[in-house]
């Protein structure tokens, strides 16, 4: 086939189809959109403001590892004046995580940005590993879920940020716009697709790659040269997932815009509001002080049910029920750190200062 | 290009030599080593039948600036022996029971070596487990990305694009976590 010139500057060869729109652009134009509609998207979603201190989720993998590069890149180029953290949480999975935290230490070194790792160890007193030696494979995904999401917000605490982007691109949110409807999980469909969620006391998290397709993530770490890591979690995958994922993978090589038409689709569904004032209202866990839809939040639960040596209490509510018949949890149980939020405005007004000279 | 039929003579050039890369864990499937060097017929059988084409792995590399040690032992290691692997039976199948017999009964039709056969002698000669992981429906499994010369193949014809002597394909695999 001959050589087809870039549909953007019309001189250099063609080197990729872009999923989103069929254009067939060179490795510069190429990184130049890319860029540009990230930046795009921040703009218009308005995710950040000078002075804010951005943690970046950091695991060593494809999706991280270019938004780390990205979010550095766009922050010199638009002067957008944030702080840039890493922030990784060490599951404690040998052969898996271990190897994939020193890619984040490498990332730490050629993006010059300081790295706080938070261990599920030092948090919660487990290591995966542990809780697989106890729970086994099966149900290990629900305990990993659950601990990360509260371990990175732990993590933006204690590095007190304003926010934590992490690498979600349009084909994991598509997977879970599918994966709601499916389990006809209304209350999550609706914020899903959202690119920035919101506790009532807790950190911004947002999702700047919401639109990015994972082909072009792929493609720019390629053509970058950029040093991720790439190996399946040893551990059981997300089964439900990763139908989901098959699935939505055979759609985009029918139809390449399958993935944005179903972000589209997710973003338009409208939660009546009568069926809104049916969703739990949030409080903060009696225990842990972290926000919760339950007297107890879901990491406490779950943590019970390991120490407790009735590791499932947390996933079905017939084991809870026996777990709380057999009394009370003991006085002596693990319990995860009180949680505080971080006091941010010191810092903004610092770096602010800092930023104006 | 299209499947042009056409009968290779006996002068033509026998074999190209191919550089093979992969990215994104797919090397686990391949023995874990990221940078392999092939030489596949020049002309194949249009039916991507890779029966008949005997395995050349001229050498396997775990990272891309290695250098082999010894080729010679290298190539002896990492080339197959015969298909009787243990993981071969599945992927030969179709091999045996279809295109082979077919190749025997008279099918001589060839065409110049392409990706898709590449992806078929992939598949039989080089792959060390889980077939089902790299190729699905006489292709790559979808979100395997391929590039051919750096190339996006989207751009370059997909499994009809020819190969020539030279040519460095890329197989990355976007199905790993980030």
């Amino acid at each position: 086939m001959a050589p087809r010139p870039c549909a953007l500057c019309q001189k250099a060869k063609a080197m990729v189809k872009r999923p989103k729109t069929g254009q067939q652009i060179c490795r510069d134009c190429f990184f130049y959109v890319f860029e540009t509609e990230v930046h795009n998207t921040i703009i218009q979603s308005k995710l950040f403001s000078p002075g804010d201190r951005v943690a970046i989720g950091a695991s060593g993998g494809k999706d991280s590892t270019v938004l780390a590069y990205v979010m550095k890149t766009l922050n010199e180029r638009y002067q957008y004046g944030l702080e840039l953290f890493l922030l990784s949480i060490d599951e404690g999975i040998t052969g898996y995580r271990d190897d994939s935290l020193e890619t984040v230490k490498r990332n730490q070194q050629q993006y010059d940005m300081p790295l706080k790792i938070l261990s599920y160890n030092e948090l919660y007193g487990w290591t995966m590993d542990a809780i697989v030696s106890q729970v086994g494979r099966k149900n290990n995904c629900t305990f990993c879920g659950v601990f990360r999401r509260q371990a990175l917000d732990r993590g933006a605490a204690m590095l007190n940020v304003d926010h934590i982007v992490t690498g979600h691109n349009a084909d994991d949110i598509a997977e879970t716009v599918l994966m709601n409807i499916m389990r006809g999980d209304i209350a999550r469909l609706g914020r899903c697709t959202s690119i920035c969620t919101q506790g009532e006391d807790t950190i911004c998290r947002s999702k700047p790659f919401k639109y990015a397709y994972e082909k072009e993530i792929v493609m720019y770490a390629y053509f970058k040269k950029l040093d991720y890591f790439s190996t399946e979690c040893i551990y059981s995958p997300d089964a439900y997932r990763g139908h989901a994922r098959a699935f939505l993978k055979d759609l985009e090589a029918a139809r390449p815009s399958a993935i944005i038409d179903i972000i589209h689709s997710g973003e338009a569904f409208e939660i009546k509001e009568e069926i809104k004032a049916t969703q739990k209202v949030q409080q903060t866990c009696q225990r842990c002080g972290y926000m919760s839809s339950n007297a107890l939040c879901k990491a406490c639960t779950l943590l019970e049910g390991l120490e407790r040596g009735m590791a499932n209490s947390g996933i079905t509510d017939r084991v809870r029920k026996k777990m709380e018949a057999e009394g009370p949890a003991p006085e002596n149980l693990r319990n995860i750190p009180f949680f505080t939020q971080a006091s941010g405005s010191p810092a903004i007004a610092v770096s602010v200062a800092l930023d104006a000279t | 290009m299209a499947a042009s039929t056409h009968t290779p003579s006996t002068s033509a050039p026998a074999t190209i030599s191919l550089k093979i890369e992969f990215g994104g864990g797919l090397e686990l499937l391949f023995g874990g080593a990221r940078s392999h060097q092939v030489r596949i017929p020049a002309f194949v059988p249009l039916n991507n039948s890779t029966a008949s084409a005997s395995p050349a792995v001229i050498a396997s590399f775990s990272s891309t600036t290695e250098t082999p040690t010894s080729p010679t032992t290298l190539a002896a290691s990492t080339t197959p022996t015969s298909p009787t692997t243990p993981i071969t039976p599945a992927t030969l199948v179709d091999t045996i029971s279809g295109s082979r017999l077919k190749d025997h009964d008279g099918d001589k039709r060839t065409k110049a070596a392409d990706v898709e056969y590449l992806i078929h002698y992939m598949r039989d000669w080089m792959l060390t487990e889980r077939p089902e992981l790299f190729m699905e429906a006489g292709t790559v499994r979808p979100g395997i990305l391929v590039l051919i010369n750096d190339t996006d193949w989207e751009l370059e014809g997909e499994g009809e694009c020819a190969l020539k002597d030279g040519d460095e394909i890329v197989f990355i695999s976007t199905l790993h976590g980030g």
